[in-house]
């Protein structure tokens, strides 16, 4: 080689390896600059929201006056004199709690019927059609609620002999919840069916189960901590949803309301109520409405991560199989949900129990999370 | 002995965090040989090999110490770019990148800022050439390197390692994912390369290193069990240890 | 041949064999159909759903879908116009130039039904001649008014016919309006109207704000993802970093919006000399919402790539910033271009965030610097209002639909291929 001499690779590495430290510290800033969006989301919604009770406002008649703060978190009704979101959080609540009595069920079966029950191709075109349903955005489900949920609510309600305001209604705003959050679920309900070990379900299977009784009993509970990351993320969708909901839900002021056929509000739906030609008081208060949406938020994230790990998939722990032979016969003992740690005792304990001074032991510890 | 020294290491140990994966190990690699490495599986002897271009860089937590010099340098004072260009290496696995033939052997050309077309496609000619490859693909060399079979592959992969005329070619396993045919046009090339480099191979077949190495290391947990010429080795086995390898008594 | 293949594989719960197998008792044997029955109706009920969705904006909106609809303004102008004060007949000739029409020889004008977009009918002006009478006429200004076009339709009309006033409207149809014409001698009151409720200014705002938004949004998200894939080191900081931008996804629009309205709108007020809410504030507030998904999706794709790119390029005395751009870019292309996709879905698709930091004013003429709204929020804002127009929500969503699922199609599409060219080398 003539041109590349040893002192000129020397020169271009040394050059190279100073390219390195930059580019490697130019695209750690850009990731620092990513990972501070959440931050700076969180403190600037937060500081803003608890303006709107230590700034004074001027009334309609010029009067100076404040929110309180009790009587945003405890009120009742959503007036100019006092915006009170305590009804707003609990009807949220509510109708998100409606919307997953539909869309937990309707999701996990689709989810098994597309993993488990169809041929792979009629599968294929069934999560084609589910994720063409996540990828339709909130307005068009708002659109939809709207022109097709409301008056089949109004007809249901008409029905019972009951009155609407034209289909507008917390049923309204929980079935289009539902629909927007099954695509979310089912979609990952899907991934986590499909990584349930294929041992398990022939096991099940040559154990005389029927395919149906292996896909509810064994498949589902291999798969149950992927589904609760489903609903987590359908819940969460389904609590920050805010056009379609305002366009079906009738915007009360006042609750809450647990009637179905009533008209009610969630947190998103008066934050985007009247934003056109909202000033002073009535605009602040929504990002207070923010804090408390986050609020909710991250509890229900707790509360579901929570009953997650309590009823983690018991696959995935470790178990511990004891075989021993005692008066001649041989026992067999599995335990469950047992972590390994306790393995110790739990063999010491069997040990003075059984009066038996060997035991073979087995451990069982798979992990098929991808 | 009289031959030339390429490598001498020296005490050299070697951590993955609290670990100790080699174990003071001092040996000398002779030029325009085929060295051998062998030994049961995580005994080190990969981790061995990647440390004479600085690839345990890459790797976290991994720490080196002693030295290993080369041209009286301690190498691991040397910028590591240009280390390897100097001392080449072929993976296990063949991984050619997705571009075409021409542009998978000049890759390591270009980097360094050689833009002559003319020269480029002499370098590239030559290098195939001397893997056995130009008369495989030289009508196809803007055709993706993905296409060629496992056995071209690796071959590509010593090219464009030969492209940019190193002193030293490290080979990890080069042959375990092959077949039989392509691993022997493999080894027929290891043994014509060693005129022109000094050449250092991991390998986990025993055959393998009696057919083409001159010199064995036998590792084992992390030492350097015993160094010999190869067939002194395979003979005379000095150490309990590798007699036991030898015999197959543990693999 | 597939179908015979399909047959045999689908798991019917009612194949014969099922329902003679002694093995099982009747209560099981119900138990089991029943369960595989319930998962068959919900997964039709999910697919019926998306149908009925397509089937219910396409039925309601295609009628009102036209390239008027699309190109014309969403604002109604309205001129009233009269003739001078001093007018008075001679003895000029018209030539018309279009065939048909219902014409008026005398004043050198022709009109033509058509309808609304609501489909009520109208009468549009069809031509008026270069010496008509009418481009003669003042409008309030006492400015002579010759901008006539075949889009203005006829709202009102004030005749005199002899010594009446005759008043006609567009609801009376242009035969009757042409021959009142013919007998009347003086037009002392004609307003002339636009149709409007087009989405021109909407459809521009929308591809404004998706072209700035990855403009900002791409290379942040895409540098991120490649300091977390080849260059981060696996410590408590990368993990948080992680993390933190993990959590972003899952905050909900709603809240970027406000960020928009808290942050980016004043910023934009006092950098860019902008009064309120416009595209470049909506930009940045899509452009932080939509960094998390170019970064997961850039990662995921860098990572899928085959470990030893990276080892063997470094071997080869390339530095980390020569592998990055010049083989791990170039593969995790499919990616990054999936992540742009999802993006231009989710842009056209959000409404909420842009509420807040764009506004609700539908505009005609855009600046990137005034108040516009994007499609999206151009539905929500007809749907909020007294009287919801339907037609022109299903006819906009048409076209958010279209994109929507055809870009979804196009991701499926390259991700397949991805899989498939990385599945040897991996």
């Amino acid at each position: 080689m003539k041109e590349l001499s040893e002192e000129l690779i020397i020169k271009h590495s040394k050059r190279k390896s100073i390219i390195d430290k930059i580019t490697g510290f130019f695209f750690l800033f850009v990731a620092l600059i990513c990972a501070c969006i959440i931050v700076f989301t969180i403190v600037f919604i937060i500081v803003k929201g608890i303006s709107a009770f230590t700034n004074t406002y001027i009334d309609s008649n010029g009067n100076p006056y404040k929110q309180s703060f009790w009587g945003f978190i405890s009120g009742m009704s959503y007036t100019v004199t006092n915006y009170g979101a305590l009804f707003l959080l609990i009807n949220t609540i509510y109708i998100v709690f409606l919307s997953s009595i539909i869309s937990i069920p309707v999701s996990i079966l689709t989810a098994i019927f597309i993993v488990r029950i169809a041929p792979k191709s009629i599968g294929a075109i069934f999560q084609t059609g589910i994720e063409m349903l996540a990828s339709i955005p909130s307005v068009i489900f708002g659109l939809f609620g709207m022109g097709v949920i409301c008056p089949f609510v109004n007809d249901i309600a008409t029905s019972f002999g009951l009155q609407t305001s034209g289909g507008l209604s917390v049923l309204s705003g929980a079935i289009v919840l539902a629909l927007m959050s099954i695509p979310t679920i089912t979609l990952i309900t899907i991934t986590s069916i499909k990584s349930v070990s294929n041992s398990y379900i022939q096991g099940s299977l040559a154990l005389g189960a029927t395919n149906s009784e292996t896909n509810f009993r064994v498949v589902l509970k291999g798969a149950i901590s992927g589904i609760i990351s489903g609903i987590i993320l359908g819940l969460g969708r389904a609590l920050g949803e805010a056009t379609a909901v305002s366009l079906v839900i009738g915007n009360s002021f006042a609750g809450p309301n647990f009637n179905p056929f009533g008209i009610g509000s969630t947190l998103t739906s008066t934050m985007m109520q009247g934003i056109g030609e909202s000033v002073g008081l009535n605009y602040d208060i929504r990002f207070s409405l923010g804090i408390l949406l986050m609020f909710v938020i991250v509890l229900v994230n707790l509360i579901l991560n929570y009953v997650k790990n309590k009823i983690t998939n018991p696959y995935k722990k470790s178990g511990v199989l004891l075989t021993f032979c005692k008066n001649g016969v041989i026992y067999i003992k599995a335990y469950f949900n047992k972590s390994k740690d306790n393995k110790d005792e739990i063999l010491d304990k069997d040990k003075e129990e059984n009066n038996i001074s060997k035991i073979e032991n087995k451990e069982d510890r798979k992990d098929e999370n991808r | 002995m009289s031959e030339e020294i390429v490598f001498s290491v020296h005490n050299l140990n070697l951590y993955y965090g609290d670990k100790k994966a080699l174990n003071d190990i001092s040996l000398d690699i002779y030029k325009n040989k085929v060295t051998a490495f062998i030994g049961p599986s995580g005994c080190g002897k990969s981790t061995f090999l990647r440390c004479f271009n600085r690839m345990n860089d890459l790797i976290e937590h991994c720490k080196v110490e002693g030295e290993i010099l080369y041209k009286d340098k301690n190498i691991l004072e040397v910028n590591p770019i240009f280390l390897r260009t100097r001392v080449g290496m072929v993976f296990q696995q063949p991984n050619p990148f997705p571009m075409s033939i021409y542009n998978n052997v000049v890759y390591g050309l270009k980097c360094q800022g050689l833009r002559n077309k003319k020269e480029l496609m002499e370098i590239c000619i030559d290098s195939l050439e001397k893997s056995a490859l130009l008369n495989e693909v030289k009508d196809r060399l803007k055709d993706n390197a993905l296409a060629l079979s496992g056995g071209q592959q690796q071959r590509l992969c010593i090219a464009r390692c030969i492209a940019l005329s190193p002193e030293v070619i490290l080979m990890d396993e080069p042959t375990s994912a092959l077949d039989p045919i392509a691993t022997s046009k493999i080894e027929e090339l290891i043994r014509e390369l060693k005129k022109d480099y000094t050449i250092i191979i991991v390998t986990h077949n025993m055959q393998q290193a009696t057919r083409i190495s001159d010199y064995t290391a036998f590792f084992m947990l992390g030492d350097l069990v015993e160094y010999a010429p190869t067939e002194e080795f395979f003979s005379h086995p000095k150490d309990k240890r590798s007699d036991d390898y030898i015999s197959g008594k543990f693999s | 041949m597939k179908i015979g293949k399909l047959n045999l594989n689908f798991k019917n719960p009612f194949k014969k064999e099922n329902f003679i197998n002694e093995g099982m008792s009747r209560k099981r044997l119900l138990k089991d159909i029943l369960r595989n029955l319930s998962t068959v109706i919900f997964a039709l009920f999910c697919l019926f759903i998306l149908v009925y969705i397509i089937v219910y904006i396409f039925t309601n909106g295609s009628r009102t879908l036209s390239w008027d609809f699309i190109s014309g303004n969403y604002q109604e102008t309205s001129v009233s116009v009269r003739a001078p004060d001093d007018f008075s007949f001679d003895d000029r000739t018209f030539e018309f130039t279009k065939e048909g029409g219902y014409r008026s020889e005398k004043w050198g004008i022709s009109f033509i039904d058509g309808e609304d977009h609501s489909g009520n009918p109208t009468v549009f002006i069809y031509e008026v001649c270069d010496n008509s009478y009418f481009n003669e006429f003042i409008d309030s200004q006492n400015n002579v008014y010759t901008s006539y076009s075949s889009e203005e339709y006829v709202a009102n009309i004030n005749l005199i016919v002899g010594d009446s006033l005759e008043l006609l409207s567009d609801n009376d149809g242009a035969s009757k309006i042409a021959s009142t014409l013919d007998e009347a001698s003086d037009v002392t009151f004609l307003n002339i109207k636009t149709l409007g409720r087009g989405i021109r200014g909407s459809l521009i705002t929308t591809l404004y704000l998706i072209l700035i938004t990855l403009i900002i949004a791409v290379p942040i998200g895409v540098c991120a993802a490649i300091y977390l894939s080849l260059f981060a080191k696996k410590n408590k900081i990368t993990s948080l970093i992680r993390s933190l931008i993990d959590m972003t996804s899952a905050i909900p629009s709603i809240i970027f919006g406000f960020i928009g309205a808290l942050v980016f709108i004043p910023f934009m007020n006092a950098v860019g000399g902008t009064s309120g809410g416009s595209i470049l504030s909506g930009s940045l507030t899509l452009a932080i919402m939509l960094i998390p998904t170019i970064v997961k999706n850039t990662e995921e794709s860098i990572i899928a790539l085959p470990k030893g790119y990276m080892d063997s390029s470094l071997a080869l005395g390339a530095s980390r910033t020569e592998t990055v751009f010049k083989v791990m870019l170039p593969n995790a292309l499919p990616g990054i271009i999936t992540a742009i996709i999802l993006s231009i879905g989710r842009i056209i698709g959000e409404s909420a965030a842009l509420v807040f930091a764009i506004g609700v004013s539908i505009q005609d003429s855009i600046r990137l610097t005034g108040s516009s709204t994007s499609l999206a929020v151009h539905i929500w804002s007809i749907l909020g209002s007294e009287n919801p127009d339907y037609d022109s929500a299903c006819a906009i969503s048409i076209i958010i639909l279209v994109i929507v699922l055809v870009l979804c199609l196009i991701t499926k599409l390259i991700s397949y291929r991805f899989n498939k060219k990385f599945k040897g080398a991996r």
